[in-house]
């Protein structure tokens, strides 16, 4: 953890950033054991979203392992909630999804304040380096999120990683108890560093916190307070020499409803 | 290449599955698939609401009678069920204006209580049988031929086989608030139909529920909705727009829905005005109700076969006093069932494709055979 700040202020303009947040909204992150869980996924900013109907044209995987068993989301096209699914309530269960790739084009101007908003440092200095600064921003975007459904039980299962391209991965399963989140950030499997994280909390919009992974992709964040949270980063690569884009982007994200602090035992 | 033809066979399967799975259950609680080939299992009616310090129960079989005795009840076991306990809420709106209420674990949904009834051929009460609940020697019980109180044209001026159970309101818990019920018709320990709040089981994409216990059908909802959303997202994302009109076909009819994902039972609480969806009364037109909040076939059919304007009130006047229904029509001698079989144009229409496709491959395997022979033919002449 490089850098770790807790503001109270509304984020950046979200005009200047044309990119968006990706993430799963589950119809309740609490649900009875047998319940059935409509699974919303949502495009916006500021964890403000708004809904995305299922496109399996645009779905690379989505699914959700609980119990150790992964089975589909399933759903019909053009409709929202994207999906539905059964819980059996014991564990924590874990919904992923992968988009497949979506092919963007930003004016300079715009592609270089995203880049800045999300902390894309390395791509700013990298086109500066080749000249490239007023060059279109052309960029190939995959979205990563998972979502945690709280289960009677802890699952060791949220702990391991999924398999997807980018993904935040929690050190132990923060559904269960009031505590700063830890966890890693994952490239194609491997730890990341320096990837901006940042954490928003549901509701309230102006509550932003941010970290950057260590050299072991290890991150913290002290949630100030109890609540459905959205941690999410972007990781950013050249595209191969054949693509037609010249950035390929991963959007990972992960909500997750942090419980209520344990009372204190009065002696 | 290999992958999609496989995905194309399969869909054309499931395709096809579909279309004909319903074509028995089309018609349900008044015309389930199941039942319109077995008319004494068909359920058409359930109807719970409280009448002073009693609850009134009325379930109906046997659609469209006006056939005179003796019929064929008595191999046939009329249930109710009654869930007292399972955990309903009622804070989510939608749930409330469809279903009464949430069943929030519906995997658990189970009888506490049973009402059993079985029938002499005369419509007379040959048993009954009362587990889970107290005071059953208040039961009062009425059984016979009733106007069928379903407010539908195609249901006017035709009778069912009633069965009216005034129960105490002290045969039930103290205390008890909440009701889920269902009712089921079975033969010789098959379970044959099932009913539970009106127009679900009835709709062409419910057929498979009419045979599988409330706790049982989220699981059975899922399943078929999972493979047909796939099938309706394959013909949907093809280019072709006569792959698209197909699945527009699937999705009204077949296809099931985000808010189907429910058991189906009626829910019934004293927090609440009877009415349905909150339980049901006689007088409730169910077919508008249930069409505006999504399903809206029924609605559609009363038009198409009622006069203007809707009818929104049964074709006879309910009893304010036992047993409730109104009183039966004449006896009349019921239609004759059609003569013409669908069969000999079946058999035709394989026959000639089997002829032809016989034809083609001839054909073509006299022409492979020609060619060849010309092309053997060519290096000895030269």
């Amino acid at each position: 953890m490089r850098s770790l700040a807790f503001a109270a202020a509304v984020l950046l303009a979200t005009a200047r950033a044309q990119a968006h947040d990706f993430w799963i909204e589950p119809s309740t992150f609490h649900p009875a054991p047998g319940a059935m869980v409509s699974v919303g996924l949502r495009v916006g900013q500021n964890f403000i979203g708004d809904p995305v109907p299922r496109l399996s044209a645009f779905i690379a995987a989505f699914s959700v392992r609980q119990n150790g068993k992964a089975r589909d989301v399933v759903g019909s096209d053009h409709i929202d909630p994207a999906g539905f699914l059964p819980v059996d309530g014991n564990a924590t269960a874990t919904i992923s999804y992968a988009s497949t790739g979506a092919y963007i084009e930003l004016p300079p101007g715009e592609f270089e304040d995203y880049l800045r908003v999300y902390g894309l440092d390395d791509v700013i200095a990298s086109r500066a380096a080749r000249g490239e600064r007023n060059k279109l921003g052309r960029e190939r975007f995959y979205r990563y999120a998972k979502a945690l459904i709280t289960g009677r039980d802890p699952s060791a299962g949220v702990t391991k990683p999924v398999g997807l391209a980018y993904e935040i991965v929690p050190n132990d399963d923060p559904t269960r108890r009031f505590a700063p989140f830890r966890g890693h950030v994952l490239y194609h499997g491997k730890p990341l560093s320096n990837a901006l994280v940042v954490a928003l909390l549901h509701g309230r919009p102006s509550v932003n916190l941010e970290t950057h992974s260590d050299p072991q992709g290890a991150i913290t964040l002290p949630l100030p307070c109890p609540g459905i949270w959205l941690i999410k980063s972007v990781h950013m690569v050249r595209a191969s020499f054949f693509a037609s884009e010249d950035w390929d982007s991963f959007w990972a994200s992960l909500t997750v409803e942090i419980p209520e602090p344990e009372p204190e035992l009065k002696p | 290449m290999k992958r999609r033809a496989r995905w194309a066979i399969s869909a054309v399967t499931m395709l096809v599955s579909l279309f004909l799975a319903p074509i028995g259950a089309f018609a349900s609680d008044h015309a389930d698939p199941t039942d319109l080939t077995d008319p004494n299992a068909n359920i058409t009616d359930l109807f719970f609401f409280p009448k002073g310090d009693q609850y009134i129960l009325i379930f109906n079989v046997r659609r469209a009678l006006t056939a005179s005795q003796p019929y064929d009840l008595a191999p046939y076991e009329y249930r109710v069920n009654f869930d007292l306990t399972t955990p309903t809420t009622f804070d989510s709106a939608e749930d409330r204006a469809r279903y009464g209420g949430t069943i929030t674990t519906p995997d658990r949904l189970h009888p506490d209580a049973t009402i059993t009834v079985r029938l002499n051929n005369n419509t007379t009460l040959k048993s009954i049988t009362v587990n889970g609940l107290k005071n059953t020697e208040k039961i009062r019980t009425y059984t016979g031929v009733r106007d069928d109180p379903f407010i539908f044209p195609r249901f006017f001026k035709v009778n069912v086989i009633a069965m009216v159970m005034s129960l105490p309101k002290d045969a039930f818990p103290v205390g008890q608030h909440d009701f889920m019920l269902w009712g089921t018709a079975s033969k010789d320990g098959a379970q044959l139909d099932h009913v539970g709040r009106s127009i679900r089981t009835q709709l062409p994409r419910f057929g498979i529920i009419n045979t599988t216990p409330p706790g049982d059908q989220l699981k059975t909802l899922m399943e078929n909705k999972e493979s047909r959303d796939k099938l309706y997202n394959f013909f949907k994302g093809n280019r072709e727009w006569y792959s698209k009109v197909v699945a527009d076909l699937i999705q009204p009819t077949f296809q099931i829905r985000k808010y189907d994902l429910v058991p189906d039972v009626m829910i019934y609480t004293d927090r609440f005005p009877a009415g349905y969806p909150n339980g049901r009364l006689l007088t409730d037109d169910v077919v508008a109700q249930t069409c505006a909040f999504g399903d809206c076939l029924l609605q559609e059919i009363s038009y198409i076969e009622g006069g203007w304007p809707r009818a929104t009130t049964n074709d006879r006047p309910f009893l304010d006093d036992w047993p409730y229904l109104a009183e039966p029509w004449p006896e009349r001698p019921e239609p004759a069932a059609p003569t013409r079989s669908i069969l000999p144009y079946i058999i035709g229409i394989v026959l000639a494709f089997a002829l032809v496709s016989w034809a083609i491959i001839e054909l073509l395997r006299r022409l492979i055979i020609w060619l060849w022979l010309k092309a053997r033919a060519k290096p000895q002449a030269a």
